[in-house]
C-alpha cells in the first residue's frame, strides 16, 4: 500500500506537469479562437468554454504541485469559484449581447468579412 | 522679552496640552471634519467649525509660545524614534505659517458664514465646513510635518478638499465647475510630479524624514538621482504655488469658488506650498549647491520677475472683481519668489516676510469684495460705484488693504517691499529693483482703479442698486475685515513678531555661510 | 551609486520585461482609441497586468491592493462616469497635444538622466535597502508582534501617513457627496402592501428568466465575497491584506448586489445615510485610537501604551482597530461613489438587459 502511495508520489509532479501543460494549451487554443472566428457567439464560445477548463486543470497541476496542504485547499476554493462564476459570466455576457439584438452569424464561412468583425454588445 | 512673556502664558496650561500641542493642532481639525459631516445643519457645523478653528488657533498660539521659548519644538508620532517613524519638526518657519493658517482660517470662517448661507444649499452646508476643516487641516498637516512623505499626504488632503470646495461655487456660476476641474488636473499632474520626486530622494538616501534626508545627502554627496529629484520637487510645488507659469489655474479656481473659499486660499494655500518650497530648496536639498545657486538665480528669479510684470498687467485689464484679485496674487508671489531666489538670508526673509503681509492684504481684500457681494451682490469693477458713501467702514477697510497691496508707507505691504528692495540691492540686482518698482507702479493703476470707483464716481440712481440689499448688515463678516485692516497698519509699526521670526527661519536655513 | 552589484537575468527578470511590454502596448491603446468603453477595459487590463508585474517583484501587498483598485472597482466605477457622458471621445484638435508631448518628453528625459545613478534592481546595498527598511525588517518583528511587515509599517511605523490616506479617501467621498449628491434614499416600491403576493408574483414575471442564473450565482457568491473581504481584514497581519483591500472588496460585494438586483434593491439593504456616517466613522475610528493613546499618556497613535505590561500586544490590538477604521471609510467612500454616480443616471431597466 505504501508502496502505491510512494509511487503516487513520484509521479505527482509528472502529472502536475501535464495538466499545467494542458491547461496552458487550452487557454492558448481558446485565445487564438477568439482571434480566428467570425463572429461574437463563436468567439465567445471559444474563450468561456476554453477558460473553464484551461483555467480549472492549471489549478489541478497547482494543486498537485503543492500536495496536501492549506495552499492547496485554497486553490480548490478557487477552482470552485471559478467553475460557478466563469460560466456565468460567459452567460452574462451572451445573454446582453442576445437582448441587444445581436443576431448570430449563420451560414457557411466562405470568406472573412472583416466589416461584422465584432459586435458592439450593448 | 517676549519669550519670557510666553513662558509665563504656557505655564498656566496643563503640561498635557504643551506635550502633545503639535499633533493636537492638525488632529483636532482633521478629526473635526467627519464630525462636521455627521452633524447635518449647516449652522451647527459653522459653530462646530468655529470652536473647533478657535481651539487650533489658540494651539497655533501655544507652540509659539514653545518656539520661542526652546527654538524649535519636535513631537514623534507613535513614539517611533525619528528616521523609522513620522516626526513634526517645528521652527521658526513652520510656525510663522501655521499662524497665517490657523488665524486666516479662523477669520474667513467668522467672515464667511452669512455668504455661505446664501451661496450653498441647506442639504450641503455641513459637508462643506468638513470639507473646510479637512482643507485646513490638511494645510497645517504640510506646514508643520518633518517628514517628506507627509507633506505629501497632506498636500493631498489639503488639495482634494480645495477642490470640491471650488466647486461648490457651481450654485452660483457654473464656470466655477470648470475652474474646480482644471485645478483638479493640473494640482494632479503636480502632485504626481512632487511623489516622483520624493520616490527618488528615497532611492537615493533611503529615507523620509527630511532632516536625514539633508544628513544622508550630505554623506552621499551629489548624483542624477538627486538632481532628477530636485527639479521634480521644485516643478510639483510650483504648480501648487503658482508659480508664474504654472499659475494659470489659479485665477479661475480663486473668482468663481464661494466666498468663504476664495477669501481662505488666497491667503493661505499657495502660501503653505510657497513655504514646502523653501523648505525643500533651502532646507532638505540645502547641501546640493552645485544646482541650487544656477536655478535660484537663472530660473526662479526670470520667472519671478515675469509674474510681478505680466500678471500685474494682467490685473489692471480685469473687471471682475475677484479675477483682479487672483491676477494681482500670482504677482505677488512672484515677489515672493524673487526673495527666495536672492539665496540670501535677508532675501529670504524678506520674501517670507511679503507672504505673511500679503495673507493679511488679500485676505481683507477677498472679505471686502465678499461683503460688497453680500449686500449688493457686487461682482465687477463698476458695481463698485458709490460704495464708499453706502458702505464706509467696509469701503474704508478695503482701501486701507489695497493701499497695503500698493506697499504705501503706513501699511504692512510697505514694509515687506522695502526689505525685499533692501535685500535686492545687497545683491547687487538692480534689475529686480526695477521690476519690484514697476509692478509696484502697476499696482497703483489696478487699486486706483477699484478705489476710485468707491470714492469718486455716484452710485447709479434707480437701476439696480436693490439688487440683494440684504436687510442685517453682516457685522459678523466686517469684523474679520477690521480685524485685518487694522493688523495692515499695525504690522508697518511693529513688524517685530513676523520679522523676528522669518529673521529667524532664514537665518536657520541658509546659516551664516551659504550666501 | 556601487556598481558591484548586477540584476541577475534569470527568468523573473524576463517575466518582468514581458509584463513592462505589456504595459506599454495597453498604454498606447488607451491613448489611441476613441471608444471609451473599451478604454476602461482596457484601464481594467493594464491595471491586471501591473499587478501581476507587483507579484513578480514580490509587491505581494501592493500587487492585491492594485489588483482590487484598478482591475476590481475602478473599472466598475469609470463605466459607471462613462454611461453619464458619452460613449465615444471627441475629437480634440491635433494642436492641443503638443504642449502635453513636451511635457511627456521633458519628463521622460529627466527620469532617463536619472536612471544612470540609479543603484541596479534588487541590490542589497542600495540606500533604500540597506537602511531604513533593512530597519523596519529587523525591528517589526520584536516591536509589534505582527508577522507582516507592510502591515507594521504601514499602520504602526508609519502609522499617521495612514491616518492621512484614509483622510484622503474620506476627503474624495465628500466630494463626490457634495458634487453629485448620494441620490436619496430607496424608492419604495409602488404597489400596496395589500397585494403583496400578486406584486410579487408580477414582480418577477417582469425580471423574467434571462437572468436568473446571475441572480442565483451572485445570491451564492456576495456572501462568500464578505467573508473573504473579513479573511482579508483579519489576515493582513500575517499574510497580504488589510483595511484598503478589504474595504474593496466589501464594497464589490455590495455593488454587485446593486448591479444585479438594482440600486433600489441596494440601498434598502445599505442605505446611502449609512454609508455617508461610515465613511465618516472610519477616519474617527482610526483618529480615535490615536486620542486614546494621548488620554492614556502616550504620543499619538503610540499603540505600545494600549497594553503597558506586552507593549507587542498592544501593537497588535492598535493595528487591528486601525485597520477596521480603514476597512469602513474604504467601502463607504466606494459605495458613495457608485450611488453617487447612479443616481446620477436612469436606473437600468430589466428590458435593458
Amino acid at each position: 500500500m505504501s508502496d502505491f502511495l510512494h509511487i503516487l508520489d513520484i509521479l505527482r509532479p509528472y502529472v502536475a506537469g501535464i495538466a499545467l501543460l494542458s491547461g496552458g494549451v487550452i487557454v492558448l487554443i481558446g485565445a487564438s479562437g477568439v482571434l480566428r472566428l467570425p463572429d461574437f457567439y463563436t468567439r465567445l464560445h471559444a474563450a468561456g468554454v476554453t477558460d473553464t477548463l484551461g483555467t480549472l486543470l492549471v489549478l489541478l497541476g497547482l494543486i498537485l504541485l503543492s500536495g496536501f496542504t492549506l495552499l492547496s485547499g485554497k486553490l480548490a476554493l478557487v477552482g470552485l469559484f471559478l467553475l460557478l462564476t466563469s460560466p456565468a459570466a460567459t452567460h452574462a455576457v451572451a445573454n446582453a449581447a442576445h437582448k441587444a439584438g445581436l443576431k448570430p452569424r449563420l451560414g457557411t464561412v466562405k470568406s472573412q468579412a472583416p466589416g461584422e468583425a465584432s459586435g458592439d454588445p450593448s | 522679552m517676549s519669550a519670557l512673556i510666553a513662558s509665563d502664558i504656557l505655564s498656566l496650561l496643563p503640561a498635557w496640552v504643551l506635550m502633545h500641542a503639535a499633533a493636537l493642532l492638525v488632529v483636532t481639525p482633521l478629526l473635526s471634519g467627519p464630525i462636521a459631516l455627521i452633524l447635518s445643519r449647516g449652522r451647527l457645523a459653522w459653530a462646530w467649525a468655529l470652536g473647533i478653528s478657535i481651539i487650533t488657533f489658540m494651539l497655533a498660539l501655544v507652540l509659539y509660545g514653545q518656539v520661542l521659548e526652546h527654538g524649535s519644538v519636535m513631537y514623534v508620532f507613535g513614539n517611533w524614534a525619528p528616521p523609522v517613524g513620522i516626526t513634526y519638526n517645528i521652527d521658526a518657519l513652520n510656525i510663522l505659517i501655521l499662524l497665517i493658517v490657523a488665524g486666516m482660517g479662523l477669520l474667513s470662517l467668522i467672515n464667511g458664514l452669512p455668504s455661505v448661507m446664501q451661496e450653498i444649499e441647506p442639504k450641503d452646508q455641513a459637508p462643506f465646513f468638513a470639507a473646510y476643516m479637512l482643507c485646513l487641516a490638511g494645510l497645517m498637516g504640510v506646514a508643520i510635518t518633518g517628514d517628506a512623505f507627509n507633506v505629501f499626504v497632506f498636500l493631498e488632503i489639503s488639495s482634494i478638499s480645495t477642490y470640491i470646495l471650488v466647486a461648490m461655487g457651481g450654485s452660483k456660476d457654473r464656470r466655477a465647475l470648470t475652474s474646480s476641474f482644471n485645478y483638479l488636473i493640473l494640482g494632479t499632474i503636480g502632485a504626481t510630479f512632487f511623489v516622483i520626486g520624493l520616490g527618488l530622494v528615497y532611492m537615493a538616501t533611503g529615507t523620509l524624514n527630511m532632516a536625514d534626508i539633508t544628513v544622508q545627502l550630505h554623506e552621499n554627496g551629489d548624483s542624477r538621482v538627486v538632481r532628477a529629484a530636485f527639479a521634480f520637487i521644485v516643478i510639483g510645488l510650483g504648480l501648487k504655488t503658482a508659480m508664474f507659469p504654472l499659475h494659470t489655474w489659479l485665477p479661475g479656481a480663486y473668482s468663481y469658488s464661494p466666498t468663504m473659499v476664495g477669501t481662505f486660499l488666497a491667503s493661505t494655500a499657495t502660501k503653505v506650498a510657497f513655504y514646502a518650497m523653501v523648505r525643500f530648496i533651502f532646507g532638505v536639498f540645502s547641501t546640493g549647491e552645485p544646482f541650487d545657486g544656477a536655478l535660484l538665480e537663472l530660473v526662479l528669479a526670470p520667472m519671478a520677475v515675469a509674474a510681478m510684470i505680466i500678471c500685474s498687467v494682467q490685473a489692471l485689464y480685469q473687471m471682475d472683481l475677484r479675477k483682479l484679485l487672483a491676477y494681482s496674487s500670482v504677482a505677488q508671489l512672484g515677489y515672493m519668489l524673487l526673495g527666495l531666489s536672492m539665496g540670501t538670508a535677508a532675501g529670504l526673509s524678506a520674501g517670507l516676510l511679503h507672504m505673511f503681509n500679503h495673507a493679511l492684504m488679500k485676505g481683507a481684500l477677498f472679505m471686502g469684495v465678499g461683503i460688497f457681494g453680500l449686500r449688493y451682490g457686487v461682482r465687477r469693477v463698476p458695481d463698485l460705484a458709490g460704495l464708499g458713501k453706502t458702505m464706509p467702514v467696509t469701503a474704508a477697510a478695503f482701501t486701507v488693504s489695497g493701499l497695503s497691496l500698493i506697499g504705501m508707507p503706513l501699511t504692512a505691504g510697505f514694509v515687506s517691499k522695502y526689505y525685499l528692495i533692501i535685500a535686492a540691492l545687497e545683491r547687487g540686482w538692480w534689475w529686480a529693483v526695477a521690476a519690484i518698482l514697476a509692478s509696484s507702479v502697476l499696482a497703483i493703476f489696478y487699486v486706483w482703479k477699484m478705489v476710485e470707483m468707491m470714492y469718486l464716481r455716484e452710485a447709479p440712481k434707480a437701476k439696480s442698486r436693490a439688487r440683494k440689499p440684504q436687510a442685517k448688515a453682516p457685522l459678523l463678516a466686517l469684523i474679520p475685515l477690521l480685524i485685518l485692516a487694522v493688523a495692515n497698519v499695525w504690522f508697518f509699526f511693529d513688524a517685530s513678531l513676523p520679522k523676528g521670526l522669518t529673521d529667524a527661519a532664514a537665518a536657520a536655513l541658509l546659516g551664516g555661510g551659504a550666501s | 551609486m556601487n556598481g558591484e552589484f548586477l540584476t541577475p537575468i534569470d527568468a523573473f527578470t524576463v517575466i518582468d520585461l514581458i509584463f513592462m511590454s505589456m504595459l506599454v502596448v495597453v498604454g498606447i491603446a488607451i491613448v489611441r482609441l476613441k471608444d471609451l468603453f473599451a478604454v476602461v477595459m482596457l484601464s481594467g487590463v493594464y491595471s491586471l497586468v501591473s499587478a501581476a508585474w507587483f507579484v513578480s517583484l514580490d509587491a505581494v501587498d501592493v500587487a492585491f491592493t492594485e489588483a482590487a483598485v484598478g482591475a476590481g472597482i475602478s473599472t466598475v466605477l469609470m463605466l459607471g462616469a462613462m454611461l453619464l457622458t458619452a460613449r465615444q471621445a471627441a475629437p480634440t484638435k491635433p494642436a492641443r497635444h503638443w504642449v502635453a508631448l513636451i511635457v511627456v518628453c521633458a519628463t521622460g528625459a529627466a527620469l532617463l538622466y536619472a536612471t544612470v545613478d540609479m543603484p541596479s534592481f534588487g541590490d542589497p546595498l542600495s540606500a533604500p535597502n540597506a537602511y531604513i527598511g533593512l530597519e523596519y525588517l529587523k525591528r517589526t518583528g520584536p516591536e509589534t508582534g505582527v508577522p507582516n511587515v507592510v502591515s507594521a509599517v504601514l499602520a504602526s511605523y508609519r502609522g499617521y501617513d495612514t491616518f492621512g490616506e484614509t483622510t484622503v479617501i474620506l476627503t474624495a467621498g465628500l466630494g463626490v457627496v457634495l458634487i453629485l449628491g448620494l441620490g436619496g434614499p430607496a424608492i419604495k416600491r409602488k404597489k400596496a402592501p395589500a397585494k403583496t403576493k400578486a406584486a410579487k408574483a408580477n414582480q418577477s414575471k417582469i425580471l423574467g428568466a434571462h437572468h436568473v442564473v446571475l441572480r442565483v450565482i451572485s445570491k451564492l457568491m456576495i456572501p462568500v465575497i464578505i467573508i473573504y473581504g473579513a479573511y482579508v481584514q483579519f489576515h493582513g497581519d500575517f499574510g497580504p491584506g488589510g483595511g484598503f483591500q478589504a474595504g474593496l472588496i466589501i464594497a464589490s460585494a455590495i455593488i454587485l448586489y446593486a448591479l444585479i438586483y438594482g440600486i433600489d434593491a441596494a440601498k434598502e439593504a445599505v442605505p446611502p445615510s449609512l454609508v455617508r456616517l461610515g465613511a465618516a466613522l472610519g477616519v474617527l475610528i482610526y483618529g480615535g485610537v490615536g486620542v486614546i493613546n494621548l488620554l492614556l499618556g502616550g504620543n499619538f497613535l503610540e499603540y505600545n501604551i494600549l497594553n503597558p505590561t506586552h507593549p507587542a500586544h498592544g501593537q497588535e490590538l492598535g493595528i487591528m482597530f486601525v485597520e477596521i477604521g480603514v476597512l469602513v471609510t474604504v467601502a463607504s467612500v466606494m459605495l458613495i461613489i457608485f450611488y453617487g454616480f447612479t443616481s446620477r443616471q436612469p436606473d437600468i431597466k430589466d428590458k435593458d438587459w
